[in-house]
């Protein structure tokens, strides 16, 4: 064997979970809390359990904006750990942990190796030919170039692995920072690429180099569903690379769309939502779930969930029966997108007044002035002085402002045709 | 559809009325006031869309319209529908359901009538297409829900609009309100702004973290410096207590070393000198007392051994002396009793003197003795008593049967005697006349007499007698009868002959038992006699007197028998006396020789002294025999004392000796100069110890050996002034350090904590997964609100465009009316989308609504308002007839012309009724006629 090492990325440590809309009962928040630790001891308990040479990480330790101390002093203290354990480590940092950005004066264990702002090469272990580290941080939050590029060749003798926090062929779901492609990687000469930034596990090549994103160790965002982890990588004498994904997160984030069409009754939707609640917890392989629930389709249902706290109830009948589990599985939210059963295209061909209102929602996708006009008054609000600064950059540019007349649309039409149906 | 005709069967002041056809498209019926005119506008609305039934609750003011004038309630209207056909609808009050039939009569039973009627409702007819003045004026119409809805945009899907816009604009200002303070975005904010700047407080702690931690190395390294000098004082303080501690032990060493050398060395002193001393002087003490006592003693035995006892010879005497002691109680009691026994001698005494008298003068004593009381006597005496009555109660029987016996005897004698005379009388009746009278009268007379004993004697003697009576009655009659004179005189010789034959007879069996009771009446009286004899030949025997009858001689031997006990009595009673004067008489004999022997004062005659005597010798006895005893005792008790004289003499030799022996051991001539050497011996032993303990102490302060030779050295140098002086010194020294530390530990600690909390800075992940929450709950809210505005924003400009392009048919033909009928006064009719309201545009001062309107524009309004109905609804089903009463008689000339005009208009596609009284009106409808070119108005006059 040449050599084991575990590749995590983006531990985003202490940094909080985004998106949340409910206040967390105490013993999910507590876990919450700590889930990004959580999920870095598990790192550190998997590298000295399977006795690995060293530990990677690419970039992203911790967010510099949010100055957590605590996020740095607990790393540190868990790659002093590893030293203890004869592990070393390699880090660089990234967008959100720049070299320029806040950092507390910690001592890294000898151990521990931290890439500076130029690639550098790092032996991992004493014999200089058997395997070595290449990487580099980033000075700034804001790299565009690409560093990939500015490794050159590098010395063919040693198993060579680059470590760098870099978006690959343009991954539009995320930043371009430093850009690169997969030729600019392979033509390095590295072994096996060590990638961060990428929150989802991506392979985006298996061999001649391994290029691989292992995703973020835990998931911060209801975007960022299912099992996240690290990969123990295993390089035989003979060069071959071999990956084995490990779930590190502590709490799982899924997304579960419900379609009321089938209920007639919120006891039917209630049951049928407990028992999505179960698969979930069923899936989860003991992990803790956050479920974000949105409610789809078109029915009789949509009228009952549009009554004031009717969504709010039916969270906490829920969270009532399965956040205080462990592990538990929080309902963060329930997301109603479903419909009243009104048949809009036959109602639009009406004509009443209603059928009137459809044509005119329909008229402003493709008459920009009505769809202004629609917009009218909503600078009010995202440009008052006392809530830009936290709303501003949620104002609504004209695609999602289309998007918004058509549940404006569907909000008129309830308001309207609730006398319809009673 | 068109009313071609009516037939009034009977409804108000019509009666089988017949009106029609109607053939023109405007129908003008005019009558004066009172001709029927509204009556028969009602008739067409109840035939056509039915009477109120009982159970409809009649509006105020309803008219029945009763058939006045006869016929049935009801009657038939003929119409042709506006495909053609013609049905006649014919309907009764209570005539059952509305029935159709074919102008022939045929019954049209698939023929709705609703359809017919356009499916209008009765209240739509009403209100659109027949109305009078007061309907035209009123604003029902507007109220009605089924007009309503055709007027205004119900039924556009608009009526929610208002509700809609409310809401949406409530929902929106408790979202987010420009200028409003309390919305939920506000508060989110209020929150966000909170906690950014806590985060921003944490942030500021991360600054420190590196500022603490060079700051903590300084303090720590400034720590260790003072820790090391404090060390450096404490161990200074510590010797400087070590000498301060040994001063007083080092002090004591000197003085014992220089007390020691002035005491002389005494050795070989007995251990524990003065304890053997003490000890041996009191066992001399001891045995020179014991000695003394015991001398004591011996002088004390020797005395009493020796003593004499008074009287000691009546020890000699023990017997007697026990013998009055024994009788003294005795003697007592027989001193006591005697005089109360001799008492009772004396009263048996009398007694028995007392029995004796009673018994007679010849007893005495000895005869009470002698007499024979034994139980053969007291039998004797009761045979005797016994057999005595016998014999005497037979000897009464028997002469009472004798007296009988006679008694009988003399009768029989008699009864012969007169049966002898009466035969004698018969052979001389004169005799016997005379002596037969005699006789029946005795028998009489004994009858009776007879009669009278019977009843005095009673029993068997009162039946024997009334017997006996009966019989001597019978004889008396016969012997009456008899007497007689008969005529048969020789039949009365034999009767009675033979009744004296019968008579002697008797008399003869009589007399021979008079014999024998006389014979029985003397063996009687010998038997008595020869008992009596016996009886005294009893008492001679016992020397009694011979009169005394057993009873009495049983009396006697009871009173024997008391004065023989009486006797026995008195004797034992004498010898009780005896013998207690003979135990006074021993004791005193006992006592009197004692007494005079031992010079006890004694009088034989005087019991008390005799008792006293014998208490005296008794106590005299019992004492000389204790003091005899004692001294015996003494002469015992001396020999033991002698004894032990001679025992505590040895004893006190030997202490004195043992004495002798200490004293000699101790080199000392006597108790005192010995306890002077045991007390130089005790201090020097006192001062080695104090010595050895001081410098034990001083050992184990310093450590033996050379420590301990360098500490005496050090000691000896200094004095206890340098060494507290030199102490407190350092003290200070100690004290500056402590509180140096206890400055430093604090700066030291309060870095810490600050560097704990900024590590363990826990609350600021919360902080910001809080932070986050608000955000994306202020997002949230702002993307609500937005969709709101958004929601308003299209409900409004859908409402814009439908007002202005799609107002209800209604209005749009009621505009086009009214502006006709006003001349263009008013241009436009308007109705709001969602309300129920009516707007007028003026052409010179904008928007009224109707109240603001004068009553004849509002009137023209509502006209135009029916006439755009009937028109709109027109359009979807059959076109029904308006019927008009004096519905333009408010209206000015031209007005009403225009007005006219309209109807004539109207007339082209709905058949028009018009009722009015005014001739003018019917002008007005010529006019219009003929300027809209239609067919002219059919004029129908009633009334």
């Amino acid at each position: 064997m040449r050599i084991r090492f575990v590749h995590a990325a983006d531990l985003h440590l202490d940094s909080p979970f985004t998106g949340l809309k409910a206040a967390a009962p105490e013993n999910v928040a507590e876990r919450l809390y700590k889930a990004t630790f959580d999920a870095y001891e598990n790192i550190i308990d998997l590298c000295i359990s399977e006795e690995v040479d060293a530990l990677l990480v690419a970039g992203d330790v911790y967010d510099g904006a949010d100055r957590s101390l605590r996020a740095q002093l607990k790393f540190v203290e868990g790659l002093k750990k590893l030293g203890s354990a004869g592990i070393r480590s390699f880090v660089c940092h990234g967008n959100h942990d720049p070299l320029d950005g806040w950092q507390a004066r910690l001592d890294y264990p000898p151990s521990c190796c931290r890439f500076g702002r130029e690639w550098e090469a790092a032996p991992v272990f004493e014999d200089p030919n058997r395997a070595v580290v290449h990487g580099i941080s980033y000075p700034k939050r804001d790299v565009t170039q690409n560093l990939a590029h500015r490794l050159g060749r590098v010395d063919p003798g040693p198993f060579s692995i680059g470590l760098l926090h870099a978006n690959v062929s343009n991954d539009p779901n995320h930043a371009a920072y430093a850009p690169c492609s997969i030729d600019d990687l392979s033509g390095s000469g590295v072994d096996y690429w060590a990638l961060g930034h990428v929150h989802t596990r991506q392979v985006l090549s298996e061999r001649e180099p391994a290029v691989v994103y292992p995703g973020n160790p835990q998931g911060r965002h209801p975007n960022e569903t299912g099992a996240r982890g690290v990969d123990l990588v295993e390089v035989d004498d003979g060069g071959n690379v071999r990956l084995k994904f490990h779930p590190m997160a502590t709490v799982q984030w899924e997304s579960l769309p419900v379609d009321i069409t089938p209920f007639e009754t919120e006891q039917q939707l209630l049951d049928a939502l407990h028992q999505r609640m179960q698969r979930v917890l069923d899936g989860a392989d003991g992990r803790s779930v956050v479920v974000r629930m949105t409610l789809t389709g078109r029915g009789e249902l949509n009228r009952t969930l549009r009554r004031p706290n009717t969504i709010e109830d039916l969270v906490e009948a829920i969270n009532g029966e399965w956040a205080e589990r462990s592990p538990f599985v929080w309902c963060e939210r329930i997301e109603d997108a479903s419909a009243s059963p009104v048949d809009r295209e036959a109602r639009r061909k009406g004509s009443d007044f209603l059928a009137e209102a459809l044509r005119t929602a329909d008229s402003a996708k493709t008459d920009a002035e009505l769809l202004t006009r629609l917009g009218a008054g909503l600078s009010d609000l995202y440009e008052h002085h006392r809530f830009r600064r936290y709303l501003s950059r949620f104002a609504p540019n004209e695609e999602e402002l289309a998007a918004l007349v058509e549940e404006a649309e569907a909000m008129a039409v309830d308001l309207l045709a609730e006398d319809d149906n009673r | 559809m068109k009313i071609l005709s009516l037939h009034i069967d009977g409804f108000g002041r019509f009666a089988d009325q017949p009106l029609g056809r109607f053939e023109r498209p405007v129908t003008v019926f005019l009558g004066p006031n009172e001709a029927g005119k509204s009556t028969l506008l009602e008739f067409m609305r109840r035939v056509l869309f039915g009477f109120r039934t009982a159970r409809g609750r009649a509006p105020s003011g309803y008219n029945d319209y009763p058939p006045l004038a006869g016929g049935g309630h009801g009657g038939s209207i003929t119409i042709i529908s506006d495909g053609g056909e013609v049905v006649n609808v014919r309907r009764y009050l209570g005539g059952g359901p509305v029935t159709l039939s074919a102008e022939s009569g045929e019954p049209l039973p698939d023929v709705e009538l609703s359809r017919l009627l356009g499916h209008h409702s009765r209240d739509v007819f009403q209100n659109v297409f027949t109305f009078t003045l007061d309907e035209l004026h009123s604003q029902k119409l507007l109220r009605d829900d089924s007009v309503n809805s055709q007027i205004y945009s119900a039924g556009v899907g608009a009526a929610k609009l208002p509700d809609a816009l409310k809401t949406l604009n409530d929902d929106k200002n408790r979202l987010f309100l420009k200028g409003g303070s309390k919305h939920e975005i506000a508060k989110a904010a209020n929150d966000l702004r909170e906690i950014d700047s806590t985060l921003a407080e944490v942030a500021n702690n991360a600054a420190e973290y590196s500022d603490l931690t060079s700051r903590l190395k300084g303090v720590e390294e400034e720590l260790e410096r003072l820790s090391g000098l404090r060390r450096k004082h404490q161990s200074e303080l510590d010797h400087q207590k070590q000498l301060e501690n040994a001063w007083d032990d080092w002090n004591d060493l000197i003085q014992t070393k220089g007390q020691l050398a002035e005491l002389p060395a005494i050795s070989d002193f007995p251990v524990n000198g003065v304890g053997r001393l003490e000890k041996l002087e009191d066992r001399i003490d001891s045995a020179q007392r014991e000695y003394d006592s015991a001398g004591v003693d011996v002088r004390k035995a020797e005395a009493e051994a020796e003593a004499t006892v008074e009287h000691e010879a009546i020890l000699n005497h023990s017997h007697d002396i026990r013998k009055l002691e024994q009788g003294r109680t005795s003697f007592h009691n027989s001193v006591r009793d005697l005089p109360k026994r001799k008492d009772e001698s004396d009263k048996q005494k009398t007694s028995l003197a007392a029995t004796l008298k009673d018994l007679g003068p010849d007893w005495d004593e000895a005869r009470l003795d002698n007499f024979d009381l034994s139980l053969a006597v007291r039998e004797d005496i009761s045979q005797f008593q016994e057999r005595l009555q016998e014999a005497g109660r037979k000897l009464g029987d028997s002469r009472s049967t004798l007296t009988r016996h006679e008694t009988l005897l003399e009768e029989s004698t008699e009864a012969e005697s007169r049966a002898k005379r009466e035969l004698e009388a018969a052979v001389k009746p004169v005799s016997r006349k005379n002596g037969s009278k005699v006789l029946p009268a005795i028998c009489v007379a004994a009858g009776i007499a007879l009669l009278a004993v019977g009843a005095v004697l009673g029993g068997s003697a009162l039946f024997l007698g009334i017997a006996a009576g009966v019989a001597l009655a019978a004889v008396a009659a016969y012997l009456f009868a008899s007497g007689q004179p008969s005529a048969g005189a020789d039949m009365e010789y034999g009767r009675l002959s033979r009744a004296l034959k019968d008579a002697r007879e008797l008399a003869r069996q009589r007399e021979s038992r008079v014999e024998k009771c006389k014979k029985a009446v003397e063996e009687a009286e010998l038997s008595v006699a020869s008992i009596q004899r016996e009886w005294r030949q009893w008492l001679g025997d016992r020397n009694l007197r011979e009169t005394f009858l057993p009873e009495t001689v049983g009396e006697l031997r009871g009173k024997v028998e008391l004065g023989r006990n009486q006797l026995l009595g008195l004797r034992s009673h004498r010898e009780r006396i005896d013998a207690i004067q003979n135990d006074i008489d021993g004791y005193i004999e006992l006592a009197a020789p004692l007494a005079s022997g031992f010079g006890v004062p004694f009088d034989g005659n005087d019991s008390n002294s005799v008792a006293a005597a014998a208490d005296s010798l008794v106590e005299m006895y019992s004492s000389v025999e204790r003091r005899v005893k004692e001294r015996t005792d003494a002469r015992e008790a001396l020999k033991k004392a002698e004894h032990q004289l001679k025992q505590r003499a040895s004893d006190l030799r030997e202490s004195e000796a043992d004495m002798k022996g200490l004293l000699h051991s101790g080199g000392a001539a006597d108790a005192e100069d010995f306890r002077k050497r045991a007390e130089i011996v005790r201090q020097r032993k006192d001062l080695e110890e104090k010595r050895r303990g001081a410098l034990g102490r001083l050992q184990r302060l310093s450590g033996p050996g050379e420590p301990l030779e360098a500490l005496k050295k050090q000691l000896g140098d200094t004095d206890i002034q340098e060494i507290r002086e030199a102490k407190r010194m350092v003290e200070e020294e100690i004290e500056s350090a402590d509180a140096e530390i206890r400055n430093r530990s604090t700066d030291r600690g309060s870095i810490l904590s600050g560097l704990k909390s900024l590590i363990g800075e826990e609350e600021s992940s919360k902080w910001r997964v809080e932070r986050h929450r608000l955000l994306e709950d202020m997002r949230g809210h702002a993307r609500e609100w937005v969709i709101r505005t958004i929601a308003e924003n299209l409900l409004r400009e859908a409402q814009a465009k439908f007002e202005k392009e799609r107002q209800p048919g209604v209005i749009r033909h009621a505009e086009s009316f009214f502006k006709g009928i006003t001349g263009g006064r008013y241009q436009t009719l308007f109705s709001p989308l969602g309300k129920s309201e009516i707007h007028v545009t003026d052409s010179s001062s904008g928007s009224k609504q109707p109240s603001q309107l004068s009553r004849g524009t509002r009137e023209q309004l509502f006209l135009s308002l029916r006439f755009g109905l009937i028109q709109e609804l027109g359009q979807r089903s059959e076109r029904l007839p308006v019927i008009v009463d004096e519905a333009l008689v408010n209206f000015d000339p031209e007005r009403g012309l225009r007005a006219a005009c309209a109807f004539a208009e109207l007339s082209r596609t709905n058949q028009v009724l018009v009722f009015t009284c005014h001739p003018t009106i019917v002008e007005l409808f010529q006019n219009a006629a003929a300027k809209l070119d239609v067919q002219e108005p059919e004029v129908v006059r009633i009334g």
